[in-house]
């Protein structure tokens, strides 16, 4: 995006860039390269490329003029830094300071990329952010010393901390498409409330003229006017149907502290757990019997018999599996104590049960007792 | 907890039809009383409508007095006949041994929730064979079947087959102890040690006893099936069920745990809660106080089984002496009380065919359950108002047997 | 009891239709909220009284209790002798129609391992509860509100049997039914489910059946052409199974590379547990245990929670006849959000 903006020698940037002031000259910066003075009159589609090593600004001409055979020094007075060509990209802002804090910042950012859930307090979370801001104060702002000194601590940090930094990262992104699907899901739910809300309405008249038959009907049967309660319910039901339908989950990235992590200058902070441990393909279950083990020892004269007939087995009968089954029988409910477990109450009614035979009995004749 | 136990748990055969003695005779005293009370109610009301007319014959009643009606204990008496029944009707037809038991369990299962009063012995013998050769993945077809037991009218036979589903709770898978017998001859085997021909003879053994005993008593209803496996290979080899259980039982807990004094012996609490945990997991699974009770369990199904033993009960149950002085009275007894609406599993089935047939001619299907749920209760027995005798409306439902469309 | 039972559900309106059952959506009384199936079932259907799929599907479904297998909350019959069965809500149709709507439903490997763990699962615990399902293809795979995928209709299933006691060959759908069912085989184990859960994986991978013949003939020649003729080499015994006939053309059997150019989707591992689904002599193919240890389920990518698998655009009951009246046109609308303008973030890179 080529910068047509002004170049803002409002505010002097201070430390690691230093502008060449502009001389009385009448024309403003805007219009002319500092480097090669070519004025915009000349060359009309002049733009303006910086690189972040120093921030200071030429034109591309200039910069290409310069850059092209390999790297080379900064032709800024003053500056001994060394560019290369690729460096080299336009600024968003027209006032490079800003431009500067900015690209600061988001490479702090990048390394220091917790969120509010990853600490325990909101307290501690302020602390980190402090923690940051200074960090980036003196990234920015501060003199020669101080800026090398955060530099290190920054480089240090992301040395140690890459794993954690990429998950981070990760999270960012799944939060985002999560948001993403939340929105999505919302607009169809409302989109599906409004459609059921019409066809309800629809529904309803019909309903009416039905029951009002219905009615009819039940008069010359069992006056018990359950018609219009069933279709209050029906409809209940077609709204739980729908409400279940409807919703959304919406699972935001758990943070679950499993370890604490130890920070220079900061006190406690949690670590945020993505991972709901391996898949385990047998869902948790585990069938391994307690009171006696299979193993190709176990021997029935019966399997023998038929091994000895079947000279080939084309059909797959297992045998293992009926030897499996045979032994799972022999102990399956071995520690199962029946008239402890079945008091009188508990599991099956007595009362209920034996009214099993009543209720049979009873279809097709209204005196029984169920 | 052990996770074959666990699973055990699960079976329908567990959760639906497992009982304490207690709640079982509970179960059988209130089946036995509501009979009691609606043949009652049945018999004075179709003496009541029925105006005295002259040479009217009611059932079994020459007066207005109810006849004597059967105590539990007869009814148990019956029901364990008719149960060597099934058995007998089974290997007449050369059934497999799980068809023939899974048959004798349904039977008895059946027999928990109905009294014998309400609905006849005899037409359910053969009901419960055919069903359980469903149950057993055995394709019957109907006609065959009933040749096979020399009954013209295969309908008899399907007319209470729902009614059986409907007692059993639709759970037909039972859980039989004769696979179990195989897998406890693999564990003796592997023990090693133990003389092959002992142990082959004491399966036979125990493979006869399983056939008969614990379908003739209420064994499944109390025990699981590697119980009444086990209690029926003591009965052929004690030794044998003592090693097998040595040696699955051979955890021993670390000293200082547990001892003899402890107030677990008793065997009502499980042992306290060990700082060890993986020591007392093992304990409660295969502990030397689980081993105990196990034991005992085993014990106690042991002694039930022995009063079922194959020779001698068999021949009990068969014997023409003893039918003539236990079961004829109580026969003579059962055919005086019977229920007279329900007497007739035929005529009951077809009845309700008809009325469900009609109602799905005149309505459909959702009507049928929405308001009518409390108003054709009656119109089985052909009544919209209070109740009435069963003789007006048979005369309808009988062209087509197998129903009409629904 | 059974009216206890009855009472307990309130029947809502008609789901689906077929010709020996009606589904109804019905709900909890004690709390509406809780919404149930309720499976009309008419039983008395042949000449032989209770029909066999009837007493298979309710021994089966009373037994096993697993979250990967439909749950039967309850059974209650209605006055004309016709049985309902509770069942669980299954709203998100099934993965049949998942797999066919390639227009809308887009899905990738860690999705394909997620439902292919599920169905793995199932199989599993039936086979360790010596059960063989013996219908198992993508329209029975129901799924759940919350995206887990239950492997339903028991009506063929039936327990493993002992040794030397017949079953039928004839089950299974023919597209998901292995050889040895289709060279007539009476006496099998649980490897015919698992042929069949390959097939299924396949089916996921490619998005249409895999072997779809049009008779057992049919079958039997795509079967050698795609997998490899079955010969007393590769599956000794096979020539004595009764109904043993192949193609005079003897196919090899694929090698690795080819099985990779089709359904590489999956990476190596998944291919490599494919293929061991489908060996030809049943003695040989992998068993559903063996299934779950394999590598494939800790390669990467991890398996998709079930919340974030994809979902069928259509409402799930409406494969089952009812029609929530949503405007044909909706489907457009999903994109739009997409076109939301991005937040300004100065801290992403």
């Amino acid at each position: 995006m080529s910068r047509k903006a002004a170049m803002g020698g409002a505010r002097q940037p201070v430390g690691g860039a230093t502008t060449t002031t502009t001389t009385t000259s009448t024309i403003s910066t805007e219009d002319m390269c500092p480097v090669c003075k070519t004025i915009r009159y000349l060359n009309k589609d002049m733009e303006f490329l910086i690189n972040p090593e120093c921030y200071h600004s030429m034109c591309s001409n200039c910069v290409n003029r310069l850059f092209n055979d390999g790297p080379n020094q900064c032709p800024y007075a003053g500056c001994n830094k060394t560019l290369r060509r690729k460096g080299f990209r336009s600024a968003f802002f027209g006032d490079l300071g800003v431009e500067r804090e900015v690209d600061i910042r988001r490479r702090v950012a990048a390394v220091f990329n917790q969120g509010e859930d990853d600490f325990e307090t909101t307290t501690d979370y302020n602390n980190y952010l402090q923690m940051v801001e200074d960090l980036t104060f003196d990234l920015v702002f501060g003199t020669d010393r101080k800026r090398q000194e955060a530099e290190a601590t920054l480089q240090r940090w992301e040395a140690e901390h890459t794993a954690q930094i990429e998950q981070n990262r990760r999270q960012g992104r799944e939060a985002d498409e999560m948001a993403r699907r939340r929105l999505r899901a919302e607009k169809d739910a409302a989109r599906l409330r409004r459609i059921e809300a019409v066809r309800e309405a629809e529904e309803e008249k019909r309903e009416r003229a039905l029951t009002r038959e219905a009615e009819l009907d039940s008069i010359a049967q069992a006056p018990e006017g359950q018609g219009s309660s069933r279709v209050q319910l029906k409809r209940r039901g077609l709204a739980a149907a729908a409400g279940v339908n409807s919703a959304a989950p919406v699972a935001t990235a758990a943070a679950t502290d499993v370890g604490k992590l130890s920070i220079r200058g900061l006190k406690e902070k949690k670590k945020a757990v993505v991972h709901e441990g391996p898949y385990d393909p047998f869902g948790g279950l585990d069938f391994t019997p307690s009171r006696y083990r299979l193993g190709p020892d176990l021997k029935h004269q019966r399997i023998e018999d038929l091994r000895a007939t079947m000279r080939y087995n084309p059909g797959g009968f297992r045998f293992e599996d009926w030897t499996a089954q045979l032994m799972f029988e022999a102990f399956a409910g071995l520690g199962v104590f029946v008239e402890d477990e079945k008091e009188v109450g508990i599991g099956l009614e007595a009362g209920r049960v034996a009214s099993i035979g009543a209720g049979i009995a009873a279809v097709g004749d209204r005196m029984e007792l169920d | 907890m052990a996770a074959e136990d666990a699973r055990y748990r699960q079976s329908s055969q567990y959760r639906l039809w497992s009982f304490s003695p207690v709640e079982l005779a509970t179960l059988r005293e209130k089946s036995n009383a509501l009979a009691k009370a609606s043949i009652s109610e049945r018999m004075l009301s179709s003496n009541a409508s029925r105006p005295a007319s002259g040479a009217n014959t009611p059932d079994g009643d020459a007066t207005p007095t109810l006849p004597e009606f059967l105590t539990p204990t007869e009814e148990a008496l019956l029901v364990t006949f008719y149960t060597s029944e099934v058995l007998r009707a089974g290997n007449h037809a050369g059934y497999r041994d799980a068809i023939k038991a899974t048959a004798a369990v349904f039977f008895r299962r059946f027999y928990v929730t109905n009294s014998i009063m309400t609905y006849p012995p005899n037409d359910m013998v053969l009901v419960t064979l055919f069903l359980a050769n469903k149950a057993e993945a055995n394709f019957v077809n109907i006609g065959e079947f009933a040749n096979k037991f020399g009954k013209k009218n295969a309908e008899s036979i399907l007319a209470g087959e729902f009614l059986l589903c409907q007692a059993l709770r639709f759970a037909f898978d039972v859980k039989h102890p004769f696979r179990a017998l195989k897998g406890a001859v693999m564990a003796l085997r592997r023990i090693g040690g133990i003389d092959d021909k002992r142990i082959n003879a004491a399966e036979h053994r125990a493979h006869e006893i399983l056939c008969f005993s614990p379908l003739m008593t209420d064994a499944y209803f109390h025990y699981t099936p590697s119980q009444i496996m086990l209690a029926a290979l003591s009965l052929a080899d004690r030794g044998l069920v003592e090693q097998l259980i040595a040696d699955t039982f051979h955890h021993v807990s670390p000293p200082g745990t547990s001892g003899p004094g402890t107030p677990m012996e008793t065997g009502d609490a499980p042992p306290p809660p060990r700082r060890d945990t993986k020591s007392e997991d093992k304990a409660t699974i295969i502990g030397a106080w689980i081993r105990d009770k196990v034991l005992g369990t085993i014990e106690a199904c042991r002694d039930m089984l022995s009063k079922e033993l194959p020779e001698e009960r068999r021949e009990h149950w068969a014997s023409q002496d003893v039918f003539a002085a236990e079961l004829k009275p109580l026969r003579k007894k059962l055919n005086k009380c019977r229920d007279p609406d329900r007497s007739n599993l035929l005529e009951l089935h077809r009845r309700r065919r008809e009325q469900a047939r009609i109602k799905a001619e005149t309505e459909d299907d959702d009507a049928e359950d929405r308001g009518a749920a409390l108003a054709d209760d009656g119109a089985v027995f052909g009544d919209a108002g209070p109740r009435d005798t069963k003789r007006r409306k048979v005369g309808k439902g009988l062209e087509d047997p197998f129903g009409g469309p629904l | 009891m059974n009216e206890n039972e009855k009472r307990k559900y309130i029947k809502g309106r008609k789901l689906g239709e077929g010709t020996y059952a009606n589904v109804y959506l019905g709900q909890l009384r004690t709390d509406p909220a809780v919404l149930v199936a309720i499976k009309k079932m008419k039983v008395q259907r042949e000449q032989d009284g209770i029909a066999y799929d009837a007493v298979r599907e309710l021994k089966f479904l009373q037994e096993l209790h697993h979250p990967n297998i439909v749950e039967l909350l309850s059974v209650f019959n209605s006055k004309d002798q016709n049985l309902n069965l509770v069942l669980e809500y299954l709203p998100l149709g099934d993965l049949e129609s998942l797999i066919r709507d390639t227009d809308r439903v887009r899905y990738g490997a860690a999705d394909i391992k997620a439902w292919m763990g599920m169905l793995t699962r199932a199989v599993w615990f039936c086979h360790d509860n010596f059960v063989l399902h013996r219908d198992i293809k993508p329209n029975n795979l129901l799924i759940a509100a919350d995206g887990e995928v239950k492997l339903a209709d028991f009506g063929l299933a039936r327990s493993f049997a002992d040794p030397g006691v017949n079953m039928t060959h004839m089950v299974i759908t023919r597209w998901y039914r292995p050889p040895e069912l289709l060279f007539g085989c009476r006496s099998y184990s649980g490897a015919v489910d698992v042929w069949s859960v390959g097939l299924v994986f396949a089916e996921l991978i490619i998005r249409t059946p895999f072997l779809p013949g049009n008779s057992e003939v049919d079958q039997i020649n795509r079967i050698c052409q795609a997998i490899g003729t079955p010969t007393e080499d590769n599956w000794p015994g096979v020539s004595s199974l009764r109904s043993y006939a192949v193609p005079a053309e003897v196919y090899p059997v694929p090698d690795k590379k080819a099985w990779m150019d089709r359904f590489g989707g999956v990476g190596a591992e998944g291919v490599d547990l494919l293929c061991k689904t489908l060996v030809l002599d049943p003695n040989k193919r992998i068993t559903a245990r063996e299934m779950l240890e394999h590598r494939w389920w800790r390669t990467d990518p991890k398996p998709t929670r079930k919340e974030d698998l994809p979902r069928s655009k259509d409402d799930g009951a409406k494969k089952m006849g009812a029609d929530l009246g949503r405007r044909p046109g909706a489907v457009e609308d999903e994109n739009r959000g997409s076109k939301v303008a991005r937040r300004l973030d100065f801290g992403a890179k």
